[in-house]
C-alpha cells in the first residue's frame, strides 16, 4: 500500500487538446478519494494515466515514492477495477481471479489460498468454477472486485464500477465497497459521476471540470463551502439554485434585490452568511450571483412578507411536486434572473438542461426546486409562498464563478 | 432549473434494467445462435405461411445441390457397362441387390492410378498452407489492432491491399525465387505460395475480429501484468477461436481444391503430384471412363465435404463476425 501523488500532471492529446492540465493532488497512504465532475471532464483520463494505460505528457506520477510516468502497468502494482467489469470471458471465476497471479508465477498453493479468501469475502464462494456469463450483473461487479482485492496491490483504481448495476444492487455494493477499502486500507481512486456515490463513500472528493482540479475535500465541506459556483452547481442533487442579485447595504442592513423590473425581490442577509463569505463586502452595490441550496428554503403561510431575515417570494406558481416519501421537492416559478455562464453549463453537464435555462434567462425568470418536509403538497399549478433562509446563503463572483471568501 | 436535477432517482429511472454486460462475447455469440433459431422457427400465427414458403424454398434448393453429388456417388461403385448404359437413378429400383455394386472403381483409382499417393501428397500441401498462415496472421492480426506502432494504418491497408492482385501476377517471380533457393518443385515451394497467397485475407478476417473485442479486456489483462505476448496467447487467441476456426476451414478448402498453384509449382511428377492434378490427368488420359471419374472425382471431395460439414458452425458465424461486425 501505497500513496499516489499526482505533481502538475498535463495530459495533451496529439490533436493539442489538453485533457488534463496542472492537476496536483496526494491521495494519502489508504486514503479513499473520488474522482467526480461532469462528462468530458478528464476524471478517467486522470485515472488511466495512475493505471499506466494512457501515456503522461508532463509532470509526475507518484506511486509510493517511485516515479512511475515510464513504467508499464505491470511494473505499478495496481488493480484496476473496469466500467464494464472487463471480465476474461473463457476463463472460470476463480481463474480470472487468479489471472494475476498466475502471471507474476505466485506459486499455485498460494492462488489457491488467495482466490479462496477473497472469493468468501464477496460471497462467491459457489460460483468459483463457472463461467462469468453464467453470472448475473451483481455476480460480475464482486468478481471484478475479487480480481482486485486478490493482488493486495499498491492501489485500487475503480472506473465506475457501478454504473452497469441497477439501482438496489448499487446502492448495496457501493457500502459492500466502501467497507471493504475501510477494512483492507487500500489506497483507493474512484471515478464516478453519480452525486450519492461521490458523497457517500469517499474521505476526499475531487472535482474536476474541463480538465482542472477545482477543489478537494471531504464531501461535508465541499458541500457547505464550495470553493465556485461550479462546484456549488454540480455537487447536490437536487442541484443549488442560483440567481443573479444585486448586493448593498441599507440603513446598517446588506442586503440583495433579486429579479428584474419594478418589483424585486430583497432580502436581508443574515450576518452568518457575511462572516462566512468576507469578501462579499467589496461588492457593494455591484451585481453578483447568490446560491441557494433547496433545502434551505421554507414554506410561508402568505403573511411574513417582511420577515427580517428571510426573502419571500410571495404568490409562486408550482410547476411540479415531486413526492420522494422522505422528503418533497417543489418547483416553483420566479423572475429571478439565472446564471448563464460556462461554469453553469459544465454544472448542469447536460446540454438539454442547460438550453432550458438560457431560454428561461430569455424570459428573465428561472424555475427554482425547493426541499421541504413531506406532507401538504401544494397543488400544481397553485400559488404558494416561500421563504429563504439567507444564513445559508452562497455568494459567487459571476464572471470568475469564485465564491466570495 | 427543475430540469438539472443529477440525482440517483433520477438515473435509476432512466434505466430500470441497466443489466447490460458488454465484456460477455460468449453470450453475444449464444444470442446470435438463438436469434437465428427464433427467425426460421418463429414464424407462428400471422407469419406462418410465409413460413412454409421459405422451409419449402430452402428444401427445394437442398435438394437441386444435393442431387447432382448423390448421383455422383452412386454411379462410383456401379459397374462400367451400367454407369455408360443407364441413368444412376435406375440403380434404386433395385437397392438391395449387391451384384450391381462394386469397389473395383475405387481400387483402379486408388492404386492403379496412384489417388492415393495424390491424395497423401495433398494433405502434405494442405496442412502446412493451413496451419503457417494462420499462425502468422494472428500475431499480425494482433499487432494490427492492439499494439502501437508508427505507421501501423498504413501498412495495414497496404497488406490488405494486396488482396485485390491477381494470383498470375506473382508466379514468374515466384518460381525464380524458388530457382535461386534451390526449392523449385518441392512441397516448401507451394507451402509459402499458399502462405503468401492467403495471408491478406487472413490478416483482414482477424485483425476485424480482434478488434472488434472488448478494448477493457484487453487493458484489464495489461493491469494484470500480462505481457504484449501474454495477452496474445492467453487472451486474444481463446477468445478469438471463432474467426481463427473459420479462416482455417477457408484457407484448407481452398488448398486442398488448388489446381493452379499446385500445378505451376509442384507440377506432375507422381511423387508430388495432388488429388486435383492427378484428377485433370485422369480426365485427360481416361475421359471416356465415367465410372472411374467418378470414384476419383469423390475422393477429391470427401476431404473438404467431411471438413465442411464438422466445422460449418464456425464457418458461418467466424466469417460474418470478422466481417459484418468488424
Amino acid at each position: 500500500m501505497a500513496k499516489v501523488v499526482y505533481d502538475s500532471v498535463y495530459k495533451r492529446f496529439p490533436d493539442g487538446t489538453e485533457a488534463i492540465k496542472d492537476l496536483s493532488l496526494e491521495i494519502g497512504d489508504g486514503e479513499f478519494v473520488i474522482l467526480v465532475g461532469p462528462s468530458g471532464c478528464g476524471k478517467s483520463t486522470a485515472l488511466r494515466m495512475c493505471a499506466g494505460l494512457e501515456e503522461i505528457s508532463d509532470g509526475q506520477l507518484l506511486i509510493g515514492d517511485k516515479v512511475v510516468n515510464n513504467l508499464t502497468p505491470k511494473e505499478r502494482d495496481i488493480a484496476m477495477v473496469f466500467q464494464s467489469y472487463a471480465l476474461y470471458p473463457h476463463m472460470t471465476v476463480g481463474e480470472n481471479m487468479g489471472f494475476a497471479l498466475k502471471l507474476a508465477k505466485v506459486d499455485s498453493d498460494e492462488i489457491d489460498k488467495r482466490v479462496k479468501d477473497a472469493a468468501e469475502t464477496l460471497d462467491l464462494t459457489e460460483y468459483v468454477d463457472r463461467k462469468p456469463k453464467a453470472l448475473s450483473g451483481g455476480q460480475r461487479q464482486r468478481v471484478a472486485m475479487g480480481r482486485a482485492i486478490v493482488r493486495e496491490p499498491q492501489a485500487f483504481l475503480m472506473d465506475e464500477p457501478l454504473s452497469n448495476l441497477d439501482a438496489k444492487l448499487r446502492v448495496a455494493m457501493r457500502a459492500q465497497i466502501a467497507e471493504l477499502q475501510n477494512r483492507l486500507g487500500v489506497t483507493t481512486i474512484y471515478v464516478t459521476h453519480d452525486q450519492v456515490e461521490a458523497m457517500t463513500m469517499g474521505d476526499r472528493v475531487a472535482v474536476l471540470k474541463r480538465g482542472e482540479l477545482m477543489q478537494v475535500d471531504a464531501p461535508q465541506k465541499l458541500y457547505d463551502n464550495p470553493d465556485n459556483l461550479f462546484v456549488g452547481g454540480f455537487i447536490g442533487s437536487p442541484a443549488m439554485n442560483f440567481a443573479e442579485a444585486e448586493f448593498y447595504k441599507e440603513e446598517g442592513q446588506y442586503k440583495v434585490s433579486v429579479g428584474e423590473g419594478d418589483n424585486p425581490t430583497i432580502l436581508n442577509v443574515h450576518d452568518e452568511a457575511i462572516d462566512r463569505y468576507h469578501r462579499v463586502t467589496d461588492y457593494e452595490g455591484k451585481t453578483l450571483a447568490i446560491g441557494m441550496r433547496p433545502e434551505h428554503f421554507f414554506r410561508g403561510n402568505g403573511e411574513s412578507t417582511d420577515a427580517p431575515q428571510g426573502m419571500m417570494w410571495t404568490g409562486r406558481r408550482v410547476t411540479l411536486v415531486e413526492q420522494l416519501g422522505a422528503e418533497m421537492l417543489v418547483h416553483f416559478g420566479t423572475s429571478a434572473p439565472p446564471i448563464v455562464t460556462e461554469d453553469m453549463r459544465e454544472a448542469v453537464d447536460d446540454p438539454d438542461a442547460f438550453a432550458e435555462l438560457e431560454r428561461q434567462a430569455r424570459e428573465g425568470g428561472q424555475v427554482f426546486t425547493a426541499r421541504f418536509d413531506p406532507g401538504d403538497p401544494p397543488k400544481f399549478d397553485s400559488l404558494i409562498d416561500v421563504g429563504f433562509r439567507t444564513e445559508y446563503l452562497h455568494f459567487f463572483d459571476i464572471e470568475s464563478g469564485e465564491a466570495l471568501r | 432549473m427543475s430540469d438539472q436535477m443529477r440525482g440517483d432517482e433520477v438515473r435509476e429511472d432512466q434505466r430500470p434494467d441497466a443489466d447490460t454486460e458488454p465484456g460477455e462475447l460468449a453470450q453475444e455469440d449464444d444470442e446470435v445462435t438463438k436469434g437465428t433459431g427464433a427467425g426460421v422457427g418463429g414464424g407462428k400465427g400471422v407469419t406462418s405461411g410465409s413460413s412454409w414458403v421459405v422451409r419449402i424454398s430452402v428444401l427445394a434448393l437442398c435438394l437441386l445441390w444435393t442431387i447432382p453429388s448423390i448421383g455422383l456417388l452412386v454411379s462410383s461403385f456401379r459397374e462400367r457397362t451400367d454407369v455408360q448404359s443407364t441413368g444412376w437413378w435406375t440403380a434404386f429400383a433395385s437397392p438391395l441387390d449387391f451384384t450391381q455394386w462394386t469397389l473395383s472403381n475405387y481400387d483402379i483409382v486408388l492404386f492403379e492410378n496412384d489417388f492415393a499417393g495424390a491424395f497423401v501428397n495433398s494433405l502434405i500441401v494442405t496442412i502446412p498452407a493451413t496451419l503457417i498462415p494462420i499462425s502468422a496472421a494472428a500475431f499480425a492480426a494482433y499487432a494490427f489492432s492492439w499494439m502501437e506502432f508508427q505507421g501501423r494504418e498504413v501498412i495495414f491497408v497496404i497488406f490488405v491491399g494486396l488482396l485485390v492482385v491477381p494470383l498470375q501476377v506473382a508466379f514468374v517471380p515466384f518460381i525464380r525465387i524458388f530457382e535461386t533457393l534451390g526449392i523449385s518443385g518441392t512441397f516448401l515451394s507451394v507451402w509459402l505460395a499458399h502462405t503468401g497467397f492467403g495471408m491478406p485475407l487472413a490478416v483482414y478476417i482477424l485483425r476485424n475480429y480482434m478488434g472488434s473485442l472488448p478494448r477493457e479486456v484487453i487493458e484489464s489483462a495489461k493491469v494484470d501484468g500480462a505481457t504484449q505476448f501474454q495477452t496474445f496467447w492467453r487472451l486474444i487467441v481463446p477468445l478469438s477461436v471463432p474467426a481463427l476456426a473459420a479462416f482455417t476451414i477457408f484457407q484448407f478448402l481452398w488448398v486442398w481444391n488448388d489446381f493452379l498453384v499446385a500445378l505451376v509449382f509442384l507440377g506432375v511428377t507422381p511423387d508430388v503430384k495432388v488429388v486435383t492434378v492427378a484428377l485433370a490427368e485422369l480426365i485427360g488420359s481416361r475421359g471416356q471412363d465415367w465410372h472411374l471419374l467418378t470414384a476419383a472425382a469423390f475422393i477429391t471431395m470427401i476431404v473438404p465435404m467431411i471438413v465442411f460439414f464438422s466445422l460449418q458452425r464456425y464457418f458461418v458465424r467466424g466469417l460474418t463476425a470478422g466481417s459484418v461486425k468488424g
